[in-house]
């Protein structure tokens, strides 16, 4: 896969990798600005693209063939990227292999409040002193073997169709684009531009997954809430079938609604079912699950992902959000309780690990249980308390299902090895 | 020239693009279009403008100012239609796409052959209005040319730092001086307020409509306070182009280059030293022996020849024969292909005899006498008849340049030469650093200056020996101090007793011989010079 030069070092568990950079060259004074608002922990993305003044030509370009650094700082960033490029060139990162997710949408919309939420675990109300992107702010999430991807939030103001830029290059290896729409604010503007976009990427990858994000839902009564979800969805689809047969695309797009704000569990929840489609073991996992539910008697099963609060799969019972969210919830509470009262060791354990599991009685009758399946991912059921008698069972059952899930594991790495590879010799030859 | 310096920033609503533009246009263009009327001294606006609208290499339209020079410089907001497109597409590439070092800010460079390259400085002011109270902007200057982009990358970066430096400022105390006044008036649409007043609230639906039908954010002059901000942004840019396109038309071409090579400027007796050594170990090792020296009365003698077969002992011999006629007062002529290495090598020379005693011609039409000058600096074509030139009591030193730089050294000498303490001390600066880590590593005192001198060249071949020039100016100058006193003493002395007792006790005081009697002497005219 031809991919641009990527700088990889924002892990969401981790923190920047090569946070090292000492900023010797700037004066004191610099430390006075320093006070900023605005988060500063990702790397940027560069587009290739070609814009140049002297000869006003436009030529398509590639960005780090051409540019130089001189500074001291930024010629590590370019050893790096060229480093990169090598290892890109081979293809045989798995980092490359990685599907990308595209958060794209009008400028405000709240597409970095969305990564920050999520990914970064930034307060909601912390978004307000979010700087406007200026840069595509690219995020490696790596949970697990099963969550991983790339997040690419794009600056609202800029036409990444336009000539300048590789659109192959960004839209090529996309999973899937989510087009964050403010449900706030008006939405002829946003949803010509989600029209565009929409034609646009399906004309370079017709497998790109479209999601809409009806977002700034707080605030919205229930009633409105439906009304706004109908009016862009009608709208958007008569401008498809308007321009489907100029735009050479079939008008029947699958593009999924969701309404979402980061006040509540709902970006979440809805982020959960974006990143479910690029998961390809996704329909074995639910199986495993819907055998664990019914053989224990479980009401409903997650599979989380600690960090991120996401979860991966769940078994075929209807999702119904505030299970979802008491899930999510217990998920914090065990980690809090888990901080002040289960490390082992002062320095460095981890307040999540293979011992950690929760139940929790609530007093409609149900409780809430919750085991640790590896490092990152963790099941939270849903029982009825009259089924919760047989622990035992439940237990002997979940030893299965976490085997079944390494089992799964260890094929998706032996899959991963093979390809590699192939790879490899394919090179070679 | 044509250069331009771009201010673009990020605009909230419609992404990056230009906002200012200073261009600067070459007389010689304007004149070849027929613009002579453009002089600066009575143009009128619109009339520049009508004029410059039919130039193509101007970019820029509805000039706002003007400063004429040998160039023009011409500042405005707005660019001509046709360019509109590319410089934002410029804009974007700087602010939205190049990698800018850690905190996002600072100075890149970016493009390629075909299209030019252009150097970019990107940073954010404070702006309690914007979202995140960031707003980015970038300089962006333009060229054609990488490499006089890359050989005034420190000036750039500096001068380009200066002037954000001040705007960061500036905005900051802004930024403050706003927020202390939101927070005294208890302004309920204070963000800042809203954070520190009651914690995490959220901001309601309302506010942020309210926010959203904001109009555009502020232009520069109001959020800095600063009403003729744009006027001075002409006149930093204006500056700016002026040294770039001074420092550009400053590069040397190839041919330049190499004459800078052969000239390179020699500081200190050190190097002198060590530039000679190199011609004479040259010349020695391509002919043989060579006959750097030319001293009549030795070579005769066959110890002598046998001992200046070594290039090292020859190198002495030359250094020792230069200082010594220096030091006496003896004429010294350099004559070579290169005048500037000759004046170079004569002032270093003239470095170690005090300013009173230099008598001093720089490229005469014909020879002076030693009475009028004790150096001479002469080209190739002055004769030197002998009937004139006395070569006992005068030195010549025929420095022999090719393009690639000094080729070889010639010394013409007939007179006797005397080992004296002063002459001593001077060959010793020739070696300081050598001799200084000698001593150091050795702490002793009893090896002769024979084995120093040895122990020098071995030491030479093994390592680069870095000279330090400061040590040896003040080195140097200390040693002219305490002579010139010397000299004073042995004028008091000559003034209290006419037979020479008193001198020979002083002498002797100062452990000094007769031998270095002439020295003392001639360092003495200089202070009569210096009283009278």
């Amino acid at each position: 896969m031809n991919s641009p030069p990527l700088y990889q070092d924002y892990d969401i568990d981790g923190g920047p990798h090569d946070g090292g950079f000492n900023d010797d060259d700037e004066d004191d004074y610099d430390d006075t600005f320093a006070n900023d608002y605005g988060y500063e922990d990702e790397d940027e993305f560069q587009i290739h693209t070609s814009s140049d003044a002297k000869n006003f030509e436009r030529k398509s370009i590639s960005r780090k063939e051409n540019s130089i650094n001189f500074s001291p700082v930024t010629n590590i960033a370019s050893t790096k990227s060229s480093v990169r490029n090598i290892t890109n060139g081979s293809g045989s990162t798995s980092g490359n292999d990685k599907p990308r997710i595209l958060l794209m949408g009008l400028r405000r919309s709240g597409k970095s409040s969305i990564q920050k939420v999520v990914f970064q675990k930034m307060s909601p109300h912390d978004t307000l002193f979010l700087e406007s992107t200026n840069k595509i702010v690219k995020n490696d999430i790596s949970n697990n073997s099963f969550v991983q991807f790339q997040i690419w939030d794009f600056p609202g103001q800029i036409d990444f169709f336009d000539s300048t830029f590789e659109s192959d290059l960004i839209f090529g290896g996309c999973g899937a684009l989510v087009f964050v729409i403010d449900a706030q604010d008006n939405c002829v503007e946003a949803i010509s531009k989600l029209h565009q976009t929409v034609c646009q990427a399906y004309k370079v990858n017709p497998n790109i997954i479209f999601e809409v994000f009806i977002h700034k839902m707080d605030g919205i009564s229930d009633d409105l809430k439906i009304q706004i979800q109908q009016d862009i969805q009608q709208r958007l689809q008569e401008e498809l079938a308007d321009h489907a047969q100029d735009n050479q695309i079939p008008q029947n797009i699958p593009i999924r609604y969701q309404l979402t704000s980061i006040y509540d569990h709902s970006i979440f929840e809805a982020f959960s079912k974006v990143i479910q489609k690029l998961i390809p073991q996704l329909p074995t996992l639910e199986n495993l699950l819907d055998m664990l539910v019914s053989s224990s008697r479980l009401d409903k099963a997650f599979l989380f992902d600690v960090v991120s609060k996401i979860y991966i799969a769940t078994d075929s019972a209807p999702v119904d959000n505030t299970t979802y969210e008491l899930c999510s919830d217990m998920i914090d509470v065990v980690i809090d309780v888990s901080c002040i009262y289960g490390m082992k060791d002062q320095n460095d354990s981890f307040a999540y690990d293979e011992d950690s599991s929760s139940v929790i009685k609530l007093n409609n009758d149900t409780v809430l249980y919750l085991r640790e399946v590896n490092k990152y991912l963790a099941l939270v059921c849903l029982i009825n308390k009259s089924n919760f008698d047989k622990i035992g069972l439940i237990n002997y059952n979940f030893q299965c299902f976490k085997q079944a899930i390494s089992q799964v594991f260890e094929v998706r790495d032996i899959i991963q090895a093979q390809q590699k590879q192939k790879k490899l010799l394919n090179t070679s030859k | 020239m044509n250069n331009i310096l771009l201010f673009a920033h990020f605009c909230e609503s419609d992404g990056p693009s230009a906002l200012y533009c200073t261009q600067s246009i070459g007389n010689s263009y304007l004149n070849e279009n027929g613009s002579r009327k453009l002089d600066g001294s009575n143009t009128d606006v619109s009339e520049l403008n009508d004029t410059i609208s039919k130039l193509d290499k101007i970019i820029i339209q509805n000039t706002e100012f003007v400063t004429f020079d040998h160039n023009m410089f011409l500042s405005s907001h707005q660019l001509k239609p046709q360019y509109i497109s590319q410089f934002k597409s410029l804009s974007l590439r700087a602010l939205s796409v190049e990698y800018v070092g850690p905190g996002r800010e600072g100075p890149v460079l970016f493009g390629d052959d075909n299209n030019g390259y252009n150097f970019a400085y990107v940073f954010k002011i404070k702006d309690s209005k914007a979202r995140g109270f960031a707003r980015w902007f970038a300089f962006l200057l333009i060229d054609p040319s990488l490499t006089s982009l890359t050989m005034s990358w420190a000036f750039l970066q500096k001068a380009i730092f200066r002037i954000v430096k001040t705007i960061k400022i500036r905005s900051q105390e802004v930024f403050l001086m706003e927020n202390s006044r939101h927070q005294t008036n208890n302004l309920t649409s204070n963000f800042l307020l809203h954070r520190t007043s009651s914690g995490a609230a959220p901001l309601t639906a309302d506010m942020f409509r309210q926010k959203r039908t904001q109009g555009p954010l502020r232009v520069l002059p109001l959020l800095l306070q600063y009403p003729t901000f744009f006027k001075e942004l002409h006149e930093w840019s204006t500056a700016i182009l002026k040294a770039f396109s001074e420092k550009v038309s400053q590069l040397p071409t190839i041919s330049e280059c190499e004459q800078i090579k052969t000239t390179r400027p020699i500081k200190s007796l050190h190097q002198l030293s060590d530039l000679f050594r190199t011609c004479v170990t040259r010349s020695f090792n391509q002919s043989g022996a060579s006959p750097v020296l030319s001293n009549g009365s030795n070579t005769s003698s066959p110890t002598q020849t046998k001992l200046e077969l070594s290039p090292d002992t020859l190198h002495r011999k030359l250094m020792h024969i230069l200082l010594y006629n220096v030091i006496v007062g003896n004429q010294i002529i350099i004559r070579g292909d290169d005048m500037d290495l000759c004046e170079n090598v004569c002032e270093i020379l003239l470095n170690c005899v005090p300013s009173a005693c230099i008598r001093m011609i720089r490229d005469p039409s014909e020879y002076q006498p030693s009475y009028v000058a004790n150096f001479l600096v002469i080209s190739r074509n002055v004769s030197l008849p002998e009937s004139q030139v006395d070569f006992t009591s005068s030195l010549l030193l025929d420095l022999q340049a090719n393009a690639k730089g000094l080729r070889n050294v010639y010394v013409r000498y007939y007179g006797d030469t005397q080992t004296t303490v002063l002459g001593l001390s001077l060959e010793r600066l020739c070696y300081q650093r050598y001799l200084e880590t000698l001593y150091i590593q050795n702490a002793r005192d009893d090896l002769s200056e024979e084995d120093h001198y040895y122990l020098y060249y071995r030491y030479k071949q093994k390592q680069e020996v870095v000279p330090n020039v400061d040590l040896e100016q003040s080195m140097l100058t200390c040693i002219k101090e305490d002579w010139l006193s010397k000299a004073k003493l042995l004028v008091k002395a000559v003034k209290i007793s006419i037979n020479s007792s008193a001198v020979e006790q002083l002498l002797k005081l100062l452990k000094l011989t007769t031998r270095d009697l002439p020295i003392l002497r001639y360092w003495s005219t200089g202070l009569w010079r210096k009283n009278t």
